[in-house]
């Protein structure tokens, strides 16, 4: 299939974007197998910060290819897939839609913080690519937006996911809130939320709105 | 400092190699630190994406060092980091110690169903990917594998700082020179890499079966 017949399936065919899903999905595998010949026994299977920082890079070979961003600078989309969270090292990971004013906030003195902490060679780029990643006027920072945003549905789309949803309730609104300003100028990856939210709803993943 | 100066400094100073170890210890933080309002009680074992993300934190610092005249193809090395263990999704990992030929071969395979069976806008880059890979002849496909194993050096340091008990979690099938000398063949090339792997031998020897 050339580029263009799957961007064509991707937008009108509900089964194809389920079936690409399910193979970006099994490249999460790397997240479940565990190095040094150990296991990992846990009641959920959780995700850490580095795992979801792994899957964006899946996400974005993937998507590069996919929407029409022909001069996207992929070097630049790493950068910012790497550090995009290092103020979480300080902070720990907060759902998005129970951020406020005040996390945000933290957030920047964290990022002040972390950039301060690092090695000299690394600290120029950190500091540039975490700004124009904040800004979110760039190409790349709004393509590594929207990966950030659209992470989690890969995630969730399973078993184990309704079960994450569980512990961390959601509205349908909350999670739409959170993704649709930031994908809705990448035409394919819009497609593999409103396919999987009619999934979700479906399946009784979200809170009823009071 | 320039990088000159910083690639001094690490070749002859014992602190500023230590200084920047614990400059790792913080991004490797992100290993342990867990999303969706969860956490792991207890559980210090590190999956294989893990594993990826560190080696991309390592490229950031030691790409500049090592290709300072810009010759890589830098996309190439990134792409190479993604997807160098994907066999692993299909047959698990495996020390390198007690992998055997009939696990490489299985790997192997799994690399050509991998791209079997892709989304078809990914083949021909995974082809690339693993031919590349796995001759090890160019100069990036040498530097990814020298990363593939540093990194883990830095994740034993990081378990270390976090005062975690190596010995109560992780099985050592190496002795301590036997598995320093199995890096050397794709450390060595690299001169501030050997610098910091010669600083972690001894800072994690004691986690090694004596002889």
């Amino acid at each position: 299939m050339t580029i263009e017949e799957i961007r064509g399936k991707i937008l009108t065919d509900d089964e194809f974007v389920l079936a690409e899903l399910g193979k970006v999905q099994y490249l999460y595998g790397l997240q479940r197998v565990i190095r040094s010949d150990l296991t990992r026994t846990e009641d959920i299977n959780t995700e850490s910060v580095a795992d979801h920082i792994y899957a964006l890079g899946v996400l974005a070979e993937y998507f590069a290819r996919i929407e029409d961003v022909p001069a996207i600078d992929l070097e630049k989309v790493r950068a910012m897939i790497t550090w995009h969270d290092i103020d979480e090292i300080e902070t720990g990971d907060t759902v998005g839609f129970h951020k406020t004013s005040e996390h945000h906030c933290a957030e920047a003195d964290a990022i002040e913080k972390a950039i301060a902490s690092s090695p000299a060679i690394l600290q120029e780029s950190m500091t540039s690519t975490i700004k124009e990643y904040k800004e979110q006027k760039t190409l790349e920072a709004r393509f590594v937006k929207a990966l950030d945003k659209i992470e989690p549905i890969f995630y969730f789309l399973n078993p184990n996911g309704k079960r994450v949803f569980e512990v961390s309730p959601a509205t349908k609104e909350q999670h739409c809130r959170i993704k649709e300003p930031y994908i809705k100028d990448f035409p394919y990856m819009s497609r593999f939320h409103y396919v999987t939210l009619k999934i979700f709803e479906e399946r009784g993943y979200f809170l009823s709105a009071k | 400092m320039n990088i000159t100066e910083i690639k001094d400094r690490l070749l002859h100073d014992d602190s500023f190699v230590e200084s920047e170890l614990q400059k790792f210890v913080t991004y490797f933080n992100l290993k342990h630190t867990i999303r969706w309002a969860k956490d792991r009680e207890g559980d210090y074992t590190e999956s294989v994406a893990e594993h990826v993300f560190g080696m991309q934190v390592l490229l950031n610092y030691f790409l500049p060092l090592i290709d300072s005249e810009k010759e890589f193809d830098i996309n190439l090395v990134y792409h190479m980091a993604t997807w160098h263990d994907m066999a692993e999704a299909v047959v698990s990992d495996m020390t390198t110690k007690t992998k055997t030929q009939a696990h490489e071969e299985a790997e192997k395979q799994a690399e050509a169903m991998l791209i079997e069976t892709a989304s078809d806008h990914l083949k021909d880059t995974l082809t690339i990917i693993y031919a590349t890979y796995d001759v090890r002849t160019s100069a990036e496909a040498k530097f990814v594998k020298a990363i593939d194993k540093m990194e883990p050096m830095f994740h034993l340091y990081f378990l270390k700082q976090k005062g975690i008990s190596v010995p109560d979690h992780y099985q050592m099938q190496w002795e301590a020179d036997e598995y320093r000398k199995h890096r050397a063949k794709y450390v060595d090339m690299f001169p501030t890499l050997k610098r910091f792997d010669d600083v972690l031998y001894e800072e994690t020897k004691e986690y090694y079966p004596a002889k």
